[in-house]
């Protein structure tokens, strides 16, 4: 018996649940951290995806719970999939189908979990195993990479899963054996490249394609004011004008101008944050886009939900230099109060979608920023 | 529960044996499968496998998992329940690399094991140490059979340089 280490733990692992476990064990730890974080949550939830897939196929025949998580994990492969490609584009999949997504997933883990339960003596391990994963892909809506309670909290859940998955494992190897196993037309490697290559190569695809078919244009049109002007600054690449619009409103107009810039599309987002003391009007007009021959036509996208106003455009991916020009009407007074000009955050997205990955993140994360705030109808901070 | 078992058992309580085979017997008949003996062969092999490792009970080691006991020694009366009844004997086609039946027996395995990655040690434990077939392996695995011919055949390769440095010269 004077073995080594590693032949004393080879011999004993070998087992017909060896690589179905490993499979579903990865699926588990990468499902339980879709946290939403840049591509993170995107990758973590196909390569999910892709384990639980080839984990159950294997298994497949050996359950009827299985067959049916086997086959809830090939409809998740492929929404994992289209949901990567629309991340590097402004369409987004509707949320009432990304719920039901996530319904799925956890009665894809629930399926999964029953199925080993009926293998199984112990019972506890599974159920544990279920709820443990059910609660992080709870959480995980909900959770912000800033509170560290939550993520406290996350951790410690993924320690126990982690803790259930090895205890899990201990147990599964030691009293099951036969399991009726489905032969696999096509290799570990080969379905991973494919899916991945597949998925990578559509992404660069449809970043590549889809702007040439969404941009249009218009004649150009371009606004002047005739108000008194109360306060006029600049910053660089543009200048924002307060205009005294009437008795209620003031009028402030950005201009902005882009150079040498390839973008796809443009967003500009108004959200309104409601304090407790006011309650601010704020409406957009005269927004346009041009890059000095046309302007281009532009999506208004109204959320009262969120209290956000979207506005989108897309533009020439070949035209290099932009002007932006918008007014916004802000009310001077709520009750007796002065409301001051910007109460409210604005901000500017420039999305850029490049065929490097580099460039996507800034989709999520805009490389350019104006930020106004200030109050009694003087600007105090511009251009952050 | 092992160390349980292994005290008991260096207490000659015999009860130990029912907890052997309550927890142990699914892996002993998993190993004597691929050796494809008759229902009445694994039973007689199983009842050796018991006889054999309460006859070591002085030597268990507490350290070490029950488990592995169990599978060397079922791999073992396996061997040589085929030998010993002239059965044919589990010699895949690729098992030239090494050598003789005897030679094959004397290498030290963990030596040959230690230079090897994960994957390739389970390939290694699996088809040559506990004979298990390529389709099994591609079942077990989860992959098909050409993949795992591909990475036996590497597997060899590696394997016969190994030997070579270890100094087991089998006749290829």
């Amino acid at each position: 018996m004077d073995h080594s280490k590693e032949f004393h733990s080879t011999i004993v692992n070998v087992n017909a649940f060896q690589s179905i476990f490993s499979y579903l064990s990865a699926g588990f730890l990468f499902g339980s951290l879709c946290i939403s974080f840049s591509f993170f949550s995107q990758v973590t939830a196909m390569i999910s995806s892709l384990c639980f897939y080839l984990g159950l196929r294997i298994i497949k025949k050996e359950r009827k719970s299985f067959s049916c998580a086997f086959y809830i994990s090939i409809f998740l492969i492929i929404f994992s999939g289209i949901d990567m490609v629309l991340f590097v584009t402004p369409f987004h999949i509707p949320k009432l189908i990304n719920d039901f997504v996530w319904g799925l997933k956890i009665i894809e883990v629930i399926l999964i979990c029953l199925g080993l339960s009926q293998v199984m003596k112990n019972k506890m391990y599974p159920i544990l195993l279920g709820a443990c994963y059910s609660c992080m892909i709870f959480l995980n809506l909900f959770i912000t990479w800033y509170s560290l309670l939550e993520m406290l909290i996350l951790g410690m859940l993924f320690l126990l899963l982690f803790y259930l998955l090895i205890n899990f494992k201990h147990n599964l190897f030691q009293q099951y054996f036969q399991v009726h196993l489905s032969p696999v037309k096509m290799s570990v490697t080969k379905v991973t490249l494919f899916y991945l290559i597949g998925v990578i190569t559509l992404t660069f695809l449809v970043n590549g394609i889809y702007p040439y078919f969404m941009y249009q244009t218009r004649s150009m049109q371009q606004p002047h004011y005739s108000y008194p002007v109360l306060d006029e600054q600049s910053f660089p690449n543009g200048k924002v004008t307060i205009y005294d619009y009437d008795e209620d409103y003031y009028l402030n107009v950005y201009h902005y101008q882009i150079q040498k810039q390839h973008l796809k599309a443009i967003k500009i987002s108004i959200q309104h944050l409601f304090s407790r003391h006011y309650q601010l009007s704020l409406q957009v007009v005269d927004l346009s886009v041009n890059d000095g021959c046309n302007d281009y036509v532009i999506q208004k996208n109204e959320n009262p939900s969120s209290h956000m106003n979207e506005y989108l455009v897309y533009l020439h991916p070949q035209k290099q230099n932009y002007t932006i020009q918008f007014g916004i009407l802000v009310n001077k007074k709520i009750g007796d109060q002065e409301s001051g000009l910007f109460e409210e955050s604005l901000y500017i997205d420039y999305s850029q979608y490049k065929l490097t990955f580099e460039a996507y993140k800034d989709v999520y994360r805009p490389y350019q920023q104006l930020y106004v705030r200030g109050s009694s109808g003087k600007i105090e901070k511009i251009f952050e | 529960m092992d160390k349980v078992i292994i005290k008991m058992m260096k207490n000659n309580d015999e009860q130990a044996i029912k907890y052997i085979k309550d927890a142990y017997l699914p892996f002993i008949y998993y190993i004597l499968n691929p050796f494809s003996l008759s229902q009445e062969d694994q039973e007689e092999c199983v009842n050796d496998v018991l006889l054999k490792i309460w006859n070591w009970r002085r030597q268990l080691c507490e350290d070490l998992p029950l488990k592995n006991y169990v599978a060397i020694i079922t791999r073992r009366v396996a061997l040589n329940y085929i030998r010993k009844n002239k059965k044919k004997l589990i010699f895949y086609e690729d098992m030239d690399i090494f050598g003789t039946y005897d030679y094959y027996e004397k290498i030290d395995w963990s030596k040959i094991i230690k230079q090897l990655k994960y994957h390739e040690r389970t390939l290694f434990i699996r088809h040559y140490y506990y004979f298990q077939s390529i389709e099994t392996i591609a079942l077990e695995l989860g992959t098909t059979y050409k993949a795992i011919e591909s990475r036996l055949y590497r597997l060899r390769k590696k394997l016969k340089k190994i030997l070579n440095k270890e100094g087991y010269h089998g006749s290829f």
